[in-house]
């Protein structure tokens, strides 16, 4: 009987691995072999090895270090702003007992529009002589350069948190859906005030939403590079410089090893990022 | 049964995936894996050189040696064809100067084969002897040979000494800023070189002297080069040239309508529009395109070669290399072209071959009147252009012409000198946002 059993059980592993091996092999030809060949060539410059001085070049590269400095600027800035200002929308779109399928769907319309036509747009609003400018001079402030300026970043910031902020919105209304209501309704019988429920229950609650939240929005903040390629080309300004442009200029360059290292650095920053997270999620989740 | 058809879908995609990478590596080694590849999106110089060595190697050395011309519909893709496989070890054998990549960056990464190095692993003489020195070692950085220049043009400038003269200017004592001067003082309509094509590249010449590739430097915060850049923005500025000019092209450089021209680079071009110029009357003088504190004499390679650092069959490219600067094909393509090669019997050649029997009023026969302008001119014309091309001591890697259109010129720093010749963007905000670019782009 229990031979049967796990001859069973190895029939079930061997088809579910079966069945995995297609992606499996994508995955490895596709990312895992590239990333292992990425590692290798960050050590080599032409055919020789030269172990990690390609990274110790890199930290002593001025438009490496810029862009590391505007990336890291555009992260710590940008995701906490959308998160913060995606959560607060989604509280009170959840103090509504019913919102229409309209409402719902059109804070995916940022996510699903071509970039192209956007950008069209975002140049009329921030041009020197735009909406945001005119509204700026009518209330008799100077004209602010949003496309060479320190305000180049705070435009990107922007736009990153207009474009993903409904789907983070959509996310956090499921999240907080699945919170069971009569753990509302005891906290209340209990005396737990407003703030206390929001920082005791629901936030605690929705921590494996908010983890996907956090995932997702990393994943968009690198995405941004298309919106700021559209609008400044190859060669943004200085305050927008990010590693995305970086890495994409060594590539038409042709500096592999230079490329090969950057990306490393992105990944490994990427990585660590998630792991922390990943890490906090793990101590301070109470959904289950 | 459901189970037996799950596994036997499963291994269906599993061989469909392996089939077709499979497919992929039979696709890659080509029939023609050893030949030596030239990426081309039109047919330029390259192909025509490269049709004519097939041919040769067909006569005299075998068919192996033959180079493959691989043609693409646009500059775009091919350039991303370029990257992504000299990415991945291989790409395309030989490069051309006229496509529009990074080459001081591809020097500078080594992803280009430094010549001198291959000469000396296979002691070959491509015969750079017979080179000019001056156009051949100007392209040497520290000792390392990554560009082979096969036609060059010298950077003058045609004008009349009447025409200087209307701006109080001689030949002997000409400069761009006293120009400028006098243009902005005579507020007359004027065409500073024909086309504002010309002028563009002016401006992009103009810059370029105040970027040094090889130590990653700009000078553009400096007052020389704020007060320069006032001077030729305002020449380029009140330009007002039309495309009429060159209807009447030797009348108007001879009456100054026109203030300078840039010639075809040959021999045979100079001596014509000399001819022309002496034959309407006027003295004809090169200038030199503006220089940087007056400095030397300088030229630019209007075709040339780089070499990819991938290539497997290295030993191939040598005798490709001696061909194009060899007699034979700078002689026919300096005819055909007109180019000035930079083998020194081919020029000798082509200076000996410059017709000076010109027939200027178009009545089918050629006058005494005639010829004897036509020789004084020619005379004139060889001397002139013989002294430049003596004191050439510098050698830029892009032709004047297609200034604009280069890899820097084009995709870093193009759209903010559009805005600043535009009048968009301030003198200030221009100087910022070009440091900037330009180095982010040197040091990248």
């Amino acid at each position: 009987m229990k031979k049967k059993l796990l001859k069973r059980q190895h029939r079930e592993y061997l088809a579910a691995f079966l069945f995995l091996l297609p992606s499996l092999i994508g995955i490895t030809v596709f990312y895992i072999v590239p990333y292992i060949i990425c590692c290798v060539k960050s050590l080599y410059v032409g055919e020789y090895f030269v172990g990690f001085k390609n990274y110790t070049d890199l930290f002593q590269n001025g438009t490496f270090l810029l862009a590391l400095k505007n990336t890291a600027i555009f992260t710590f800035t940008a995701i906490p702003i959308l998160m913060v200002s995606s959560f607060l929308i989604a509280l009170f779109l959840n103090s509504f007992k019913k919102i229409s399928s309209f409402f719902r769907s059109s804070f995916l319309i940022p996510v699903v529009a071509p970039i192209a036509s956007l950008v069209c747009v975002w140049q009329l609003i921030f041009d020197d002589y735009g909406a945001v400018n005119g509204l700026l001079n009518s209330l008799g402030l100077n004209t602010v350069e949003f496309f060479n300026s320190e305000f180049s970043m705070v435009m990107i910031v922007f736009i990153y948190v207009w474009k993903y902020c409904g789907f983070c919105v959509i996310l956090f209304t499921a999240g907080l859906a699945n919170v069971p209501p009569s753990l509302y309704e005891s906290a209340r019988l209990d005396g737990a005030g407003s703030f206390k429920i929001l920082t005791k229950i629901t936030i605690p609650m929705i921590t494996p939403t908010t983890f996907f939240v956090f995932l997702m929005e990393i994943i968009y903040s690198f995405k941004i590079f298309r919106e700021v390629f559209a609008l400044f080309g190859n060669y943004p300004n200085e305050n927008v410089y990010f590693l995305q442009n970086f890495i994409n200029n060594n590539y038409y360059n042709l500096n592999y090893p230079r490329l090969s290292s950057a990306s490393i650095i992105l990944s490994l920053f990427i990585i660590i990022i998630l792991l922390v997270f990943f890490i906090f999620e793990r101590r301070h989740s109470f959904a289950e | 049964m459901a189970k037996k058809s799950k596994i036997i879908t499963s291994i269906f995609i599993c061989v469909f995936i392996s089939i077709t990478f499979c497919g992929c590596l039979k696709n890659d080694a080509s029939a023609n894996s050893d030949r030596i590849k030239y990426y081309a999106c039109s047919e330029d110089s390259i192909c025509d050189i490269i049709n004519k060595y097939n041919n040769y190697c067909a006569e005299h050395l075998d068919k192996s040696y033959q180079i493959e011309i691989v043609e693409f519909d646009s500059q775009e893709d091919m350039n991303l064809k370029i990257s992504t496989e000299v990415m991945s070890g291989g790409g395309p054998d030989i490069l051309s100067l006229s496509q529009k990549l990074p080459f001081e960056k591809f020097a500078k990464n080594e992803t280009l084969l430094d010549i001198n190095k291959l000469i000396a692993a296979y002691d070959y003489d491509i015969g750079l002897g017979d080179c000019s020195s001056a156009i051949m070692n100007a392209e040497e950085l520290d000792g390392k040979r990554y560009f082979i220049p096969l036609f060059y043009s010298p950077d003058v400038f045609i004008s009349t000494e009447q025409t200087l003269k209307k701006y109080n200017l001689t030949s002997s004592d000409f400069s761009f800023k006293a120009l400028s001067h006098e243009l902005s003082d005579s507020k007359s309509t004027y065409s500073l070189l024909g086309g504002t094509d010309y002028c563009l590249n002016l401006f992009y010449s103009f810059l370029d002297q105040y970027i040094d590739y090889n130590s990653g430097s700009a000078e553009f915060n400096t007052d020389e080069f704020s007060e320069n850049l006032d001077c030729i923005y305002s020449l380029i500025k009140n330009d007002s040239s039309d495309e009429n000019i060159y209807y009447f092209l030797y009348e108007n450089i001879n009456n100054g309508a026109s203030v300078l021209y840039k010639a075809m680079p040959s021999f045979d071009s100079l001596v014509r529009t000399y001819s022309f110029l002496e034959y309407l009357g006027g003295s004809p003088v090169l200038v030199n395109n503006y220089k940087r504190g007056g400095g030397d004499d300088s030229a630019s390679v209007d075709v040339g070669l780089a070499f990819n650092n991938n290539c497997k069959n290295k030993d191939k490219l040598l005798p490709f290399i001696k061909y194009c600067l060899s007699y034979d094909l700078q002689k026919d393509l300096s005819i055909e072209c007109l180019y000035l090669p930079v083998n020194r019997r081919a020029m000798d050649y082509c200076i000996e071959l410059t017709n000076y029997e010109k027939d200027f009023d178009e009545d089918s026969s050629v006058s005494d009147m005639e010829k004897a302008v036509g020789s004084r001119a020619r005379s004139a014309a060889i001397k002139d252009y013989k002294d430049i091309i003596n004191s050439i001591s510098e050698c830029n890697l892009y032709r004047f012409d297609s200034l604009s259109e280069t890899y820097f010129n084009s995709s870093v720093i193009g759209d903010i000198v559009n805005k600043y010749l535009k009048g968009d963007i301030s003198k200030e905000k221009f100087i910022r946002q070009l440091t900037a670019a330009t180095e982010i782009y040197l040091t990248e």
